[in-house]
């Protein structure tokens, strides 16, 4: 086991190699910021620290970063403001009177430290415990249990279970959250969404939201390309989010259709695999061990494959118009058969 | 490996930094094994930045990070000693792994994840719901049990590829839900190989209260469909995309409003099953002893309704 150092400060480190602070300011401005690591750094540090925004010749003219306000230097100053963001390094702008239009910027500490989470140490092995158990694809985890701290990163338990990552998850995520409706394409036409919630059901992800023109459910892997934020805070989505209200889980029930209610003989073969899963409906057991279930049915295409999946196992008693929409669809794909 | 670039490195230290802060300090070879990076490149990158210094240039304008010996060490009042916040991905990350950790068997409703999930929404401000829910067969308590036990058991599986119940004595070996299914690796003793069932499809568990030395399995692996299956060409309309998204397939080519797909199918039972619920438009084009079987198989099933 190696040791762990003490804690010092600074003023202890008489060893420590030299650090530019025992270099002349004029000796500094002559030196070559080599390393980008190094020029962003201390732009982040810069725009952290102060008390006031800065413009861009402000920068110049305290730091050593750009040399000067050439067109050269202002394109890398625009280029490393874009990297501090695409790191997820909210840089706040503002044009204020008397600076000629120019723009000011700073990196305000509420919108850079991650807030004290008050975590205890169950609570945050825990949360490497959960991570650990579920392969989410990506390592968007694991960057954010090395910021939690604490526990160690040695997987503590085997993963017991793998989830769909999507590109457009953290994204649908982060507009809900600002209350920003998404604009994205879906079954060839463009929608504008409010988010309400999201939820993940059957090893896929589905976005609940009004698109204009109702509440609708859209399965987040069908989105078409990428999504794109609007203005936050355009909306309040109603109330708290159900997602067994916004989408049954039986597939039977999803949809505007009339509701109806299908009796269905299964055979001894399959009916105590139908009665376990669908956990129940059994209106009448027969001598020879099959029995015929009342199901409730809104969406006929659904049923139609819940049915077909027992094959000869599964014949409708009624009502006469669901046994005539399932004849219907079989008589087609025999007729289709003659004209091979 | 492709070299990280400059946001890359960026992103790295700025979590070293507050990591090594917490601690105390640390040494270059605890920072290497915890970030996965060489011992040298540790060097290199605190190296670099423990020079980063802004005006007016004192100590306290520094990272307070300096590389003594192999040490690094840190001014308890350094900058940066907190976090960066977490990022879009990485908030979502950590709460759709806990949820679904919360869901899997044996998770406790009341612990202390329940507690770092809702401190964690309160944190990032969270208003936007994330419901992860999973299916819990009625086989999966006791199949968990005989793999936390390495207990040896008798199933009642259903195989719907053939349609057929059958009883199999497997040595399980793991569980792990993927696509929305569990399922059970085990070493079956029928056919003397490792074997997946899917959790749903196990109708009866039976102890045999013999234990078994097989080691832990690492999941089963991804559905790959069985080289010895038949390979089988469709045609599909294009209301029956939804085939190409939830099965294996080969070519998939669009032609006109549909599809023509490509697929190798375990059994003639699964292929009855698709062309039922693809309807009318949908036929299969090769191979030739195959081209009636869904008008075969419809014609099979009205004859129910009389």
């Amino acid at each position: 086991m190696i040791g762990r150092p003490d804690p010092i400060s600074l003023e202890d480190l008489a060893d420590a190699p030299a650090s530019r602070t025992d270099i002349s300011h004029r000796a500094r401005t002559m030196l070559h910021v080599a390393d980008r690591v190094e020029r962003l750094t201390e732009l982040m540090m810069l725009l952290l620290d102060t008390s006031m925004s800065l413009t861009f010749d402000d920068i110049v003219q305290r730091a050593d970063l750009y040399g000067d306000r050439s067109e050269s230097s202002r394109k890398s100053f625009e280029r490393d403001k874009s990297s501090l963001r695409s790191m997820g390094i909210r840089i706040t702008t503002e044009v204020a009177e008397g600076d000629r239009g120019a723009t000011r910027y700073t990196i305000r500490p509420q919108d850079y430290f991650l807030p004290d989470l008050d975590l205890s140490e169950a609570e945050r092995m825990a949360l490497h415990l959960g991570a650990s158990m579920v392969r989410l694809d990506v390592a968007w985890d694991e960057a954010a249990l090395v910021k939690l701290g604490g526990a160690s990163p040695v997987p503590l338990a085997p993963v017991v279970a793998e989830m769909a990552s999507l590109d457009q998850l953290p994204v649908l995520h982060s507009a809900m959250q600002a209350r920003s409706p998404v604009t994205f394409n879906y079954s060839g036409r463009k929608r504008v969404v409010q988010g309400h919630g999201m939820f993940y059901r059957e090893g896929n992800w589905y976005l609940s939201g009004d698109d204009g023109e109702a509440v609708k459910i859209f399965r987040i892997d069908r989105i078409e390309g990428g999504v794109k934020p609007g203005e936050p805070g355009s909306y309040e989505p109603p109330g708290r989010f159900d997602a067994v209200a916004a989408m049954p889980d039986d597939p039977m029930l999803i949809g505007g259709g009339d509701p109806s209610t299908a009796s269905v003989l299964i055979d001894s073969v399959m009916a105590g695999r139908v009665e376990r899963l669908r956990g129940g409906g059994v209106i009448e057991r027969r001598d020879d061990g099959s029995v015929v279930f009342e199901i409730e049915v809104r969406n006929l295409d659904a049923f139609r494959s819940w049915l077909f999946g027992l094959r000869d196992h599964a014949v409708v008693l009624g009502p006469a118009h669901v046994v005539e929409d399932v004849v219907a669809w079989l008589t087609s794909i025999v007729d289709a058969g003659e004209h091979i | 490996m492709a070299r990280p670039t400059a946001e890359q490195r960026l992103t790295r230290l700025l979590a070293i930094i507050p990591w090594v802060v917490e601690r105390g300090g640390a040494t270059l070879y605890e920072i290497a094994e915890r970030f996965d990076i060489e011992v040298s490149e540790v060097l290199k990158e605190l190296s670099l930045v423990q020079c980063c210094e802004i005006p007016p240039y004192g100590p306290e304008k520094t990272l307070g990070i300096a590389v003594v010996d192999g040490d690094v060490l840190v001014d308890p009042a350094a900058m940066l000693d907190r976090p960066l916040r977490l990022g879009p991905h990485e908030g979502f990350g950590l709460l759709a792994t806990g949820r679904l950790a919360l869901a899997v068997p044996g998770a406790d409703p009341s612990g202390a994840l329940v507690g770092a999930l809702e401190k964690l929404e309160a944190a990032l401000g969270e208003r936007a719901p994330v419901v992860v829910e999973i299916d819990r067969p009625a086989a999966l308590d006791s199949l968990q049990a005989a793999v936390d036990g390495s207990e040896r058991v008798l199933i009642e599986y259903y195989a719907a590829y053939r349609d057929e119940v059958a009883e199999r004595t497997v040595d399980p070996t793991a569980l792990v839900h993927r696509d929305g299914n569990w399922y059970l690796q085990a070493w079956c003793h029928q056919v003397e190989a490792d074997r997946t069932f899917r959790v749903d499809r196990v109708e009866r568990v039976e102890r045999t209260g013999v234990r078994h030395e097989r080691p832990a399995g690492d999941g089963p692996d991804r559905y790959v469909p069985d080289e010895d299956g038949e390979s089988v060409v469709l045609s599909l309309p294009g209301e029956a995309r939804w085939i190409t998204e939830t099965y294996p397939t080969g070519d998939v080519a669009e032609v006109g409003d549909g599809l023509e797909v490509t697929m190798i199918v375990a059994s003639s039972v699964f292929l009855e099953r698709l062309l039922l619920r693809a309807g009318s438009e949908a036929r299969v084009i090769a191979p030739p002893h195959l081209t009636g079987l869904g008008p075969a198989v419809a014609g099979r099933l009205l004859e129910r309704y009389g």
